[in-house]
């Protein structure tokens, strides 16, 4: 029986879409599978008994994975289930919560090489959990306050000297439906004088490092990609590098220092991932400072800039997994 | 004294803070809840995403990628398509296709959807 490679996704996927040719390209052997397809057009079945191993299979369109075959998995970026627009919001919010407990039952279940886990994904975005770790592995962090409480805010800014950022917790898109984002941004005090709309969610503040340079780390099993983002020249990209015409800053391969090095692959370890993006500061006086870690950070835009083989790295770490049936002790 | 720090002391005035003694801090709490507060902090710093126009295509599953329907080509293919920033997208995509035992698949209604996609997807500047 052939081992496969499984991706993970949404249709509308052009990071994927790169590996689909790669892998195609070596004639390795791999499905592609849209949660978005659950439950309408894809069928999902997982069987129990006590005369048989767990098994399941999912598909859609005639299409059948069975999952016995799949050895590794890239759990890139999956949209939202496709529940009838016929339910009501109480029975969409229960078929939601259904199907999610039959996707994480079968992504809990069956023993693969995953880059990575959705549940090691699910801790790892935590911010809080990534400064504790970054901390303790030696990375330079800056102060941060998560908060939902004026005082605190205040406190932070004045020891602060007034340079502080706000930044959004989680990838939840406010303003969607407007096509508005919400990228990092200082805090002034006009924005101060607003914190009692704190009490309605908390916030992630933090103090403004000088930069010279971002630093954007792919790191892909036990090999780094550190490119300098020279953001500084685009004065809508200071303060957060996505804000400008990201394609047309200057990227730049660099080499981290030995123990930044060692720090990186360390916190990937600690957070059970194989695969991340590791967003630092290089600051005027070239110390290195860590701000997150992305377990499913974006990486296509910086092949296609600085041409580094992230996409070929990847398919080969995801070959070897699948060749060394490497697993996660979650399912193991 | 500079602006700054005037700016700073006036704020710290408005948010009753306890540390400079300006108001009890019970007397701070009963203040801010009877102002029930409306809106989100995050809601200051809202601002236009990128937007790109993609043009119409579907998710071909034979060839397990998304192609432009006029061309059939897998809109990877075209150059400079990722900015790594969260964009937005009017896209137009097929919302009925068929998919007949023998012969092509068949788009039979097609729709304008606004995506969103956190790697940029940006064809063909």
């Amino acid at each position: 029986m052939t081992a496969e490679i499984l991706i993970v996704t949404g249709e509308h996927d052009s990071t994927a879409d790169l590996m689909v040719l790669e892998l195609r390209e070596r004639g390795v052997p791999f499905r592609r599978f849209h949660p978005q397809d659950v439950p309408r057009d894809a069928r999902v079945s997982l069987r129990f008994g006590p005369d048989h191993p767990p098994a399941a299979h999912a598909g859609a369109f005639g299409d059948t994975i069975d999952w016995d075959r799949i050895a590794a998995v890239w759990y890139r970026r999956p949209e939202p289930y496709s529940l009838s627009p016929g339910l009501t919001a109480e029975e969409r919010e229960f078929a939601y919560h259904e199907c999610t407990s039959v996707m994480q039952g079968l992504w809990r279940s069956f023993d693969a090489f995953w880059v990575n886990h959705p549940d090691r994904i699910r801790i790892a975005e935590s911010k809080p959990l990534q400064l504790t770790l970054a901390r303790r592995l030696g990375f330079a962090i800056p102060r941060t306050l998560f908060t939902n409480d004026p005082e605190a805010l205040a406190a932070l800014w004045e020891a602060c000297d007034g340079r502080i950022v706000y930044k959004s917790m989680t990838q939840g898109v406010l303003g969607q439906s407007l096509q508005q984002s919400v990228y990092t941004n200082r805090v002034g005090a006009d924005h101060l004088a607003r914190a009692d709309l704190l009490r309605n969610a908390p916030g992630l503040f933090q103090e403004e490092v000088a930069k010279a340079a971002d630093l954007r780390i792919t790191v892909i099993g036990d090999r780094l990609f550190p490119v300098e983002i020279r953001s500084q020249t685009d004065p809508d990209a200071r303060v957060d590098w996505r804000r400008g015409e990201v394609p047309r800053m200057d990227h730049v391969a660099v080499t981290l220092p030995k123990p930044i090095e060692t720090a990186c692959l360390a916190l990937n370890r600690a957070l059970g991932l194989h695969y991340s993006a590791i967003d630092m500061v290089v600051t005027p006086d070239g110390d290195h400072v860590f701000l997150e870690i992305n377990p499913s950070g974006q990486f296509g835009w910086i092949e296609s800039v600085t041409g580094l083989p992230l996409i070929a790295t990847l398919a080969d770490l995801l070959i070897e997994g699948r060749d060394r049936r490497w697993t996660d002790p979650i399912a193991g | 004294m500079t602006e700054d720090m005037k700016t700073r002391r006036r704020f710290l005035r408005q948010a009753g803070l306890a540390a400079l003694g300006v108001f009890a801090v019970a007397g701070a709490r009963r203040a801010a809840a009877a102002s029930d507060p409306k809106g989100l902090f995050a809601g200051q710093f809202l601002e236009d995403g990128h937007v790109v126009n993609i043009p119409a295509g579907h998710y071909d599953r034979e060839q397990m990628l998304f192609v432009e329907e006029a061309t059939g080509r897998p809109m990877v293919a075209q150059s400079q398509q990722m900015t790594g920033s969260w964009t937005y997208s009017d896209t137009t995509r097929c919302t009925n296709m068929f998919y007949p035992n023998n012969g092509a698949p068949t788009c039979a209604a097609y729709d304008s959807d606004q995506d969103s996609h956190p790697d940029g997807f940006k064809p063909g500047e």
